[in-house]
């Protein structure tokens, strides 16, 4: 087979059945409302019986008569034929018994989806083979953009009117699981529980933004989260902008480490582990990674990657793992902006933040987005974080499900917090939950093992 | 029902050629489409009524 040269087919269509929908919806008007929101013109693969469609939409919309006279008339005014009775007589010739339009309408959808991967792997194969485009990693996220929207279902626009009596029932449902007390029927426990217990775990769909300054300790928490989520056999995707996987994995590791003691010591401490253990440590430690070793955790670390590049490796891991479970991005401000120098920073960010939360409803899982703040905390007395700290940075909040802030006051006054003990006391703001309550709960942040504990929850 | 929508057809394309041949009038075949689509409405003598109102000839002609 000759790669270049452009490849002929047949595209598939079914004549037949597209004449026997139209044949129908003209002699029965009235069942244009179950066809509307399934079918569209371009199911019709003869563009006589395209045009004949928008036709009968285009009256349907204006509230006309549907009849062959004025589909007749319309035609003729088109001038796209000299002879509209000859395109129309087919149609009145079609068996138009109503039972005959689902079948028929199932038929269109068929040979329409199929016609769509068609189309898509050539304009694959058009991009793939363009000597203009270099970039493979550019050609690659394109080409995942093609397929997926080529292989999305474009006939579930019924789903989007749901009836009450339908919704209850979905609530009614949750509330019974959770009366007894099935875990599935909470959002997704990140095992912390003063933040479950605000949240009831994080809910599908949602896009969190956890934001903090520097060194407040943001991709430790969530290095935390994953790896507790990931305890329970749920996949984890990670994408670091920042770190590279190997810091990622000694993170984790160190986080795991703080748990092994002998007596009220550590075993390794952070500093040993950087250095050359002994072997009763380097057995702890290889224990450690034996119990990490399985954990569902993928880690896509690069630098610069854009929204669509991260879309596109989502959407390719949920394909292979349709359990996936939470999507952690560190962090925001290094995600690569579009080439749109013309816009504001504060629309470009707000449309990242909107285009990623479209992307945890459409892959159906929480997205954790971790998010820098600017140095106007500083210039405050109270350097706690506050909403308004967000809006430089792009209307983020808009967006957001859930807004975290994290603030240690040992950061700023370290003498003040030796003195009360509260070394390491982290304070987690709920500044927004669009479902849920606002306030702040504590962790402790063990700085040298990255590891946050619960220990004021009650 | 098919045969109606076809001889209905056909009768709409010769008034339209009618049209084009300035033995039909514009407003004429107007009134004509909208008497074919509510033709299931009446019986054949108030059809034969309206078309002969609307034009004599082509009454004729269907006879």
């Amino acid at each position: 087979m000759n790669l270049i040269e452009p490849m002929t087919y047949d595209l598939p269509m079914d004549l037949s059945a597209e004449r026997q929908v139209l044949g129908i919806l003209i002699k029965h008007p009235s069942q244009i409302d179950r066809v509307v929101d399934r079918l569209r013109p371009a199911h019709f693969m003869d563009p006589a019986h395209r045009r004949i469609y928008e036709i009968i939409l285009d009256i349907y919309h204006k509230q006309g008569r549907i009849s062959y006279t004025q589909i007749y008339n319309r035609l003729h005014a088109d001038s796209i034929t000299d002879a509209p009775a000859e395109l129309l007589i087919p149609l009145t010739e079609s068996f138009v018994a109503l039972s005959e339009l689902e079948p028929s309408m199932d038929i269109l959808l068929h040979k329409e989806g199929i016609r769509r991967i068609v189309q898509a792997c050539d304009s694959v194969r058009a991009l793939a083979l363009d000597p203009k485009n270099e970039d493979l990693d550019a050609i690659q996220a394109k080409a995942q953009e093609l397929i997926f929207a080529a292989t999305q279902s474009i006939d579930a626009a019924g789903d989007d009117v749901k009836n009450l009596l339908e919704v209850l029932n979905k609530c009614y449902i949750n509330l019974l699981r959770r009366r007894e007390g099935d875990p599935e029927a909470y959002g997704l426990s990140v095992r912390f529980p003063s933040i479950d217990g605000m949240t009831t775990g994080f809910k599908k769909k949602d896009i969190i933004i956890l934001a903090a300054r520097p060194s407040m300790g943001k991709t430790a928490l969530v290095l935390n989260m994953a790896a507790n989520v990931a305890k329970r056999n749920i996949p984890v995707l990670f994408f670091s902008l920042e770190m590279d996987d190997e810091q990622i994995g000694d993170r984790i590791v160190l986080s795991e480490l703080f748990t092994h003691k002998a007596g009220d010591q550590h075993i390794v401490t952070s500093h040993e582990y950087q250095g050359r253990l002994s072997d009763d440590q380097f057995m702890v430690t290889q224990k450690v990674f034996n119990e990490l070793y399985p954990l569902p955790i993928s880690i896509v670390d690069k630098r610069g990657m854009t929204v669509p590049e991260i879309r596109a490796k989502a959407r390719k891991f949920k394909a292979e793992n349709p359990d996936l479970g939470l999507i952690i991005i560190d962090y925001l401000q290094l995600i690569k902006p579009p080439d749109n120098a013309s816009r504001s920073w504060t629309l470009i960010v707000g449309e990242m933040v909107r285009e990623l939360r479209d992307l945890a409803g459409e892959l159906d899982v929480p997205i954790i987005l971790l998010s820098q703040l600017n140095r106007g905390v500083e210039s405050r007395e109270n350097k706690r974080p506050m909403m308004s700290d967000l809006r430089d940075s792009g209307n983020i909040e808009e967006f957001a499900d859930v807004i975290m802030f994290l603030y240690r006051d040992d950061y700023y006054n370290p003498e003040k917090a030796r003195a009360e003990g509260t070394e390491g006391m982290v304070e987690v703001i709920f500044a927004k939950q669009r479902k849920g309550s606002t306030g702040t709960v504590q962790l402790r942040f063990i700085k040298e093992y990255t590891r946050f504990i619960d220990e004021y929850t009650k | 029902m098919g045969d109606l929508d076809r001889t209905k057809l056909i009768f709409i394309d010769t008034c339209r050629n009618l049209v084009e041949l300035g033995e039909l009038s514009e407003a004429e075949y107007y009134e004509i489409c909208d008497l074919l689509d509510r033709m299931e409405e009446m019986d054949n003598e108030q059809f034969q009524a309206e078309l002969r109102r609307i034009s004599k000839g082509l009454s004729d002609l269907i006879g």
